[in-house]
Order: structure tokens, then sequence, then C-alpha cells
């Protein structure tokens, strides 16, 4: 299995994680949370000043959602509430664990987050469609960003073993 | 339908775009460690750009969600 990730132009290292073609939180966390993502996460978190982590529906983030939110505090810390706070804070968030994973419920009504994101979004794409016409702080192309994409990747007709 | 679908995850697209890349047999590679040099060439080779352009698409592709009331979009 192969995991890769981007945030801006700034790619991850590519993750070649052994074993089974499956892969369960356990795994995920050691080979892919612990090593790769948190300090990925991290290093874009300390250019765009916050980042939301965006994640496929591969089965090892699902059953690690819950416990990936509790262990950064994320019910704490509503995106666009934190947003503001990120953004009037004088430095880098440090101590404060900034990403939110987004999208990544397979349950919930999605068109809660779906609306939630897109609020987010176009508030960051100011001259994207439907976009606000209110006053609002510029936002500057790095901040948009600000998103780090994730995902595992099978390799559908691959080798059973990698 | 959902949020997780491939319309809205810009990196579903990265993906495909080195399938492409390597080509129809590459899931046929049976040499891993030529297979995984290969995914990392492809990986390192993705231009800054193209990530770019992919992000400056989500509002059109949150646009095309909500106008296919969650169905699928050309995305």
């Amino acid at each position: 299995m192969v995991w890769g990730a981007f945030c801006g132009t700034v790619k991850s290292d590519v993750v070649f994680i052994p074993g089974k073609a499956t892969l369960d939180s356990a795994l995920y966390v050691q080979n892919v949370m612990e090593p790769q993502l948190v300090p990925f996460w991290h290093y874009c978190c300390e250019v765009h000043g916050w980042v939301a982590v965006m994640e496929d529906g591969a089965p090892g983030h699902k059953e690690f959602a819950k416990h990936y939110r509790q262990l950064n505090e994320m019910e704490h810390l509503p995106w666009p509430a934190h947003q503001q706070n990120v953004k009037t804070s004088p430095g880098p968030p440090r101590g404060i664990m900034v990403p939110l994973v987004l999208l990544v419920h397979p349950d919930p009504p999605w068109s809660t987050s779906l609306v939630r994101f897109q609020k987010v979004w176009i508030r960051m794409d100011r001259s994207g469609p439907g976009g606000p016409r209110g006053p609002q702080p510029p936002l500057v192309d790095q901040e948009r960003s600000g998103l780090l994409w994730t995902m595992l990747r099978h390799f559908p007709d691959g080798p059973t073993v990698l | 339908m959902g949020p997780q679908s491939s319309d809205l995850n810009l990196i579903e697209a990265v993906w495909l775009d080195m399938e492409l890349e390597l080509g129809e047999g590459w899931g046929q590679i049976g040499d891993i460690p030529v297979l995984e040099a290969a995914l990392q060439t492809v990986w390192q080779g993705i231009p800054g750009d193209r990530l770019q352009g992919l992000i400056h698409s989500m509002p059109q592709r949150l646009q095309a969600v909500i106008d296919a009331e969650g169905g699928p979009t050309a995305y």
C-alpha cells in the first residue's frame, strides 16, 4: 500500500506500507500517522498558520478518525472560530492543535460538512462563484493552500504483498 | 456520494495522474523495489503547477457537487 499527501505545492514523502493489502487503524498510526502525517502536518501549520486535513474514506482513516480527533482536541476547535483565532494570533499556533479532520465522516449528513466547508472555502476564494460580497479580510493565496490532502491507495490489481 | 468522494478529494486526481503516468501495466509490476522506485519517481515529478491548479478548482468542484445535489459530477 502506498500513502501520500500534499499541502499547497509541498508534497509529503510517499510512504510504502509493507504487509497485507488492507490497512487497519493500528497500522495506519504506526506507518503513516506518527512517522509521516503528523510531522508533515506540523510543518504545514508552521507555513500556513493553520491546516485542515482532508482524508479519503479508507478503512484505516475511518476507524482512526475518532482517536485522531481526540488526539488533537478537535472537538474544542470548530474550524471557523479557530481560523479566526489563528489569524489574529501573533505567531505560529504553537501549542494549539490546528488541523481538523473534515469530511471524513461517512455517516453524518454530509451536506452539513459540505456547507461548512464551502463557506470557509469560498471565503478563502473571494473571486469564486457565490463569493462573499460584504467586507472580508483579505486572504492570500498561500492561506488557501492550507489544506492537506491525504489518501491511502490500494494497489487494485497489483501484488498482494507490498 | 459523500464528502469524502473523489469529486472533492483532490489527491484522487493526483493518484489518477500517477496511474496514467505509470501506464496500464503498472499494477502488474511484480518486483516491489521496482514498483516503489517507479512510484517514487512519478510522485516526485508531479509539478507544483498541477497541485495549484487542483486547489484552484476546488470552488468549482464544490459548486458542481451542490448543483448535482450530491450526485455524480464531471470531476
